[in-house]
């Protein structure tokens, strides 16, 4: 078969996949709107979960936005700026969950930080630190955790710009650090950041994994909430929990408006040709704070992983034991494993060849990172029950290459296209066709781009709780829906070592992806 | 989840006509035949799955039955059966009636109730299993929450809401839902309950709600408008009192009883609650409590229910799913249960038809267990969970 056929093949394929964007609001025909939203509003809970969700989800992108710029604009043109950027994929690779299961074992109730403090005399048994009835603590959790994508994604957009020159001529004017931050570097990344930023919003907005672990309790967010509506006995209650998802929906438009309007809203206006002084250098603190308490709940799940028995006020557990790690069962690390490596590799053969087809539209393809994941959860059971699939590995594969798709397509679409030219043309002057020159000259030239998107593919699928659980009917554990069993099971030993396992995961699949060229062409330092 | 299928092929009308008479030719076998049937079966055995014990017990089943009739037995572990439930309602209405996703559940009260309802489950098959002899039908085991099982589901275990308090840090122990309340004055932020709609939660508001109306008969029946409002009247005005007491000042509950266990271990809680009587003595076994902990009960009793497993009426493997519900009745199976070391989930059987040590086995109880004379209060009849709920979360459920 020709490239051209595999191409076309590969395109409908991934067109299939795609198909649950479509289909997310087929459900909606159905219901009798005027009496369900009448109720929704009689409901008590909603209000109170509107409330939760929209601090958890605001919050959180402001979090986002300015712990990236204070870490950017402490950091950069110091010694310590490429150190951190060296650190960024590993803080990336860290799970969703697993960071939030390391701040509730801090944080909770009579927590480790509690005990700590405890001999001080502080009490304070009055101010809630996880599950927080306004979700306070769930968006400064999701906000660090996401600081370190935008973080990301600023470095890349610097390492493209002139920042540099900038930067001098406006320091040799006399204007401080944060001035030069705030008036010059601010201002032209904002319009960039706003893709990254309404992937944030959706993610926040919809995932039920942290949540569950820091969220508000009393009622949850709204995402749970439709989540535990949608699996209601009561069928009136089910069509309730689908109006929600349609809520999510709706407020997702008024996030992207607002993100959208960001860059205008923010605008710092013309400077006024005052020097402010230099502002004591907080963020470097701040960075060091941030990166130990991450430090810090690695320890605690380490420790809570071999420990027996752990009472308050004891700062290290009172008996140790093994049990946790031999109750670990194998199956949902062989299905992590397996549906991680297979939905990447398969994710990578798409996305080249959509890519082969040179198309000039392709955008689409990310389309699922900026919807939120609950009424796509719900698209992909409609298709799933049309299609007559039965609920296992195979079904929660079609749902998990939704998600890993498009993030495959943003890490090797700018890599495609930044191929030189005349390196193609070169070996097209040497008589290579479609096929080879594909195989022998853009998969090499691509390595490294390829074993990032390996290893954010598996990452992606590695992180999936709604669509494993939904789709899966629960017949197929991985780690992350083990570790969530953990969490509502209750016992810290357990969770401690699932939860561990889970981290180790993504760090070693990171690890790997980073050493792979290096194995793959030990010769050749340059592709390293 | 309310996903209408797509298409409906006719074929399915067709299938759905035929179900009865194949299921009627059904019964009629023997057991050994049933057996026959069962060897080479996969039975997916949907059961909550967030203990380790009680996936451990459940493995230990299924590797038994593999070898004893050749039946494979997967266990697909769920946190909610309501969502299994569901599940198998979609299967059913897209015209699924004989390849569904669920061989066998555990099961009971309004999930029961649900699946009885709508036409969910198998004919009646639980009084044909060889060991439903061995049964003890002096508990509540041909009811579940006040509606008959009608042979549509097996027993399993037996379960009785305790409450577990550690001697050194309560000395007098609440005898009835005021006393209750009178410890919370003296002791407030300090007693809490899980949040509504957890299971644990409505049994508890049940318990509260027997012992304030006295155990009133209405509760037993079906629940009407007028009944509701007169009875639960009391329990509005009391949790009304009740709640500035609790822990937070009851703005926030506990997730589950988990986190009850684990603030009551640390001395944030005086008591933890568990619809498990052997709880207590499991949890300080594994280190989840501290030693010293006791379980005790209300003087009028405390509420205690009968758990089930059930085939749905479009399952794969019913044969197998009976023949594994048989090997969950069996004496070797209900002592290991039992067993404090393996799960210590009561028996369902009649120490009075086992013979000698076994008997023994069966009777005996933990030091920290709810005490065996804890009186038994039956479960209200089903239909007053919801109205229940509701009412409560439309009263507390926005947290203020």
């Amino acid at each position: 078969m020709s490239l051209k056929a595999l191409a076309i093949a590969a395109l409908l394929i991934t067109l299939a996949l795609y198909l649950p964007t479509l289909t997310l609001l087929a459900p909606y025909q159905e219901l009798h709107f005027g009496a369900l939203v009448q109720q929704l509003f009689l409901s008590s809970e909603v209000p109170a979960a509107l409330l939760g969700t929209l601090v958890s989800t605001l919050g959180s992108l402001v979090v986002a936005l300015l712990l990236s710029f204070i870490f950017i604009g402490a950091l950069i043109f110091t010694p310590a700026y490429s150190r951190f950027v060296g650190q960024l994929p590993l803080l990336l690779a860290i799970p969703h969950l697993a960071f939030a299961v390391g701040l509730y074992l801090l944080l909770s109730p009579k927590g480790w930080l509690e005990r700590l403090l405890a001999p001080l005399g502080l009490n304070w048994d009055g101010l809630p630190l996880v599950q927080d009835s306004l979700g306070v603590t769930l968006a400064l959790a999701l906000g660090i955790k996401e600081s370190w994508f935008l973080c990301w994604i600023i470095w890349a957009q610097l390492e493209r710009q002139h920042f540099a020159e900038q930067y001098l001529i406006a320091q040799t004017l006399g204007y401080s650090r944060a001035q030069i931050i705030w008036s010059t570097l601010v201002p032209q990344l904002l319009p960039k950041l706003r893709w990254p930023l309404l992937a944030v919003a959706a993610y926040s907005l919809s995932a039920v994994e942290m949540a569950w672990v820091l969220g508000p309790t009393h009622p949850p967010t709204l995402a749970i909430l439709a989540w535990n509506w949608l699996l209601d006995p009561d069928p009136v209650r089910r069509q309730l929990g689908l109006v929600v998802t349609l809520c999510l929906m709706l407020l997702m438009l008024v996030l992207i408006s607002i993100i959208w309007m960001l860059p205008t809203l923010l605008r710092p206006g013309q400077p006024s040709g005052r020097r402010l002084g230099a502002l004591p250098g907080l963020g470097q603190p701040l960075l060091k704070g941030v990166l130990g308490v991450h430090v810090l709940i690695g320890l605690l799940l380490l420790l809570w992983s071999f420990t027996q028995s752990w009472f308050y006020p004891q700062l290290l557990p009172g008996k140790w034991s093994l049990n946790a790690w031999h109750s670990l069962a194998i199956e949902p690390l062989i299905n992590a494993l397996t549906l991680g490596f297979s939905t990447a590799v398969a994710a990578i053969f798409l996305v080249l060849l959509v890519l082969e087809m040179s198309f000039r539209r392709t955008g689409w393809m990310l389309i699922p990172l900026f919807l939120p994941v609950l009424p796509l959860v719900v698209g992909q059971y409609q298709l799933v029950l049309w299609a007559e699939l039965q609920p296992g590995w195979f079904a929660v594969w079609l749902a998990h290459m939704l998600w890993v798709l498009p993030y495959v397509y943003l890490v090797l679409r700018p890599a495609y296209q930044n191929l030189h030219q005349d390196q193609l043309l070169c070996a097209r002057t040497f008589g290579l066709g479609p096929a080879a020159l594909l195989l022998r000259v853009k998969v090499p030239l691509l390595l490294r781009p390829l074993c990032a998107a390996l290893a954010l593919g598996f990452s992606v699928s590695l992180a999936q709780y709604l669509p494993t659980i939904f789709i899966g009917g629960g017949r197929v554990d991985t780690l992350t829906t083990e570790t969530l069993t953990r969490f509502a099971g209750g016992d810290k030993r357990l969770l401690g070592a699932q939860t561990l396992v889970l981290l180790l995961l993504a760090f070693s699949v990171y690890v790997l992806a980073q050493r792979l060229p290096r194995i793959l062409y030990p010769a050749r330092e340059a592709m390293h | 989840m309310m996903i209408r299928p797509l298409l409906r092929a006719p074929l399915y009308v067709f299938l759905f006509a035929l179900a009865p008479t194949i299921s009627q030719a059904q019964t009629s076998l023997t057991w050994d035949s049933i057996q026959a049937q069962a060897r080479g079966q996969t039975v997916y055995f949907n059961a909550w799955g967030g203990s380790d014990a009680i996936n451990r017990y459940i493995e230990w089943a299924a590797d038994q039955v593999e070898e004893q009739a050749g039946v494979d037995v997967e266990l697909v572990k769920i946190t909610d059966a309501s969502a299994v439930v569901t599940r198998i309602a979609t299967e059913v209405n897209a015209g699924n009636t004989d390849k569904g996703s669920v061989d066998l559940i555990w099961v009971n009260g309004e999930n029961f109730k649900r699946l009885k309802q709508e036409d969910l489950l198998a004919e009646p098959w639980a009084a044909d299993l060889p060991n439903a002899a061995l049964v003890d039908y002096k508990l509540p085991v041909t009811t579940d929450f006040s509606i008959p099982t009608d042979g549509q589901e097996s027993p399993w275990g037996g379960a009785q809401l305790t409450l577990i308090y550690h001697p050194e840090r309560l000395q007098r122990l609440p005898e009835n839902a005021a006393e209750f309340l009178t410890l919370a004055e003296e002791n407030p932020g300090m007693l809490a309950y899980p949040r509504v709609p957890d299971f644990h939660a409505t049994s508890f508001l049940k318990q509260l709600l027997l012992d304030l109306s006295d155990e009133d008969p209405a509760l037993y029946q079906p629940v009407t408008p007028e009944a509701f409002e007169r009875v639960s009247a009391s329990l509005w005005s009391y949790l009304d009192r009740l709640h500035p007491l609790l822990w937070r000042e009851a703005k926030a509950f506990p997730q589950g009883i988990a986190q009850m266990h684990s603030l009551f271990a640390d001395g944030a809680l005086l008591m933890s609650l568990s619809f498990n009587p052997n709880d207590a003595a499991n949890l300080v076994r594994t280190g989840t409590l501290p030693e010293g902990v006791r379980s005790f009960g209300f003087s009028r009793g405390m509420l205690g229910n009968i758990h089930f497993v059930a085939i749905p009426r479009n399952a794969q493997a019913k044969a197998g799913a009976k023949v594994f519900a048989n090997f969950l009745l069996s004496p070797e199976a209900q002592l290991r249960k039992a067993d404090l070391n393996v799960w210590g989930d009561p028996s369902v059987l009649d120490p009075s038809k086992l013979e000698g040590p076994r008997r023994m086995q069966l009777i005996s109880r933990d030091a920290a267990a709810l005490p065996a004379d804890t009186p038994w209060i039956a479960e209200p009849h089903a239909s007053w969970v919801e109205p229940l709920e509701q009412a409560w979360l439309e009263r507390y459920g926005d947290g203020r």
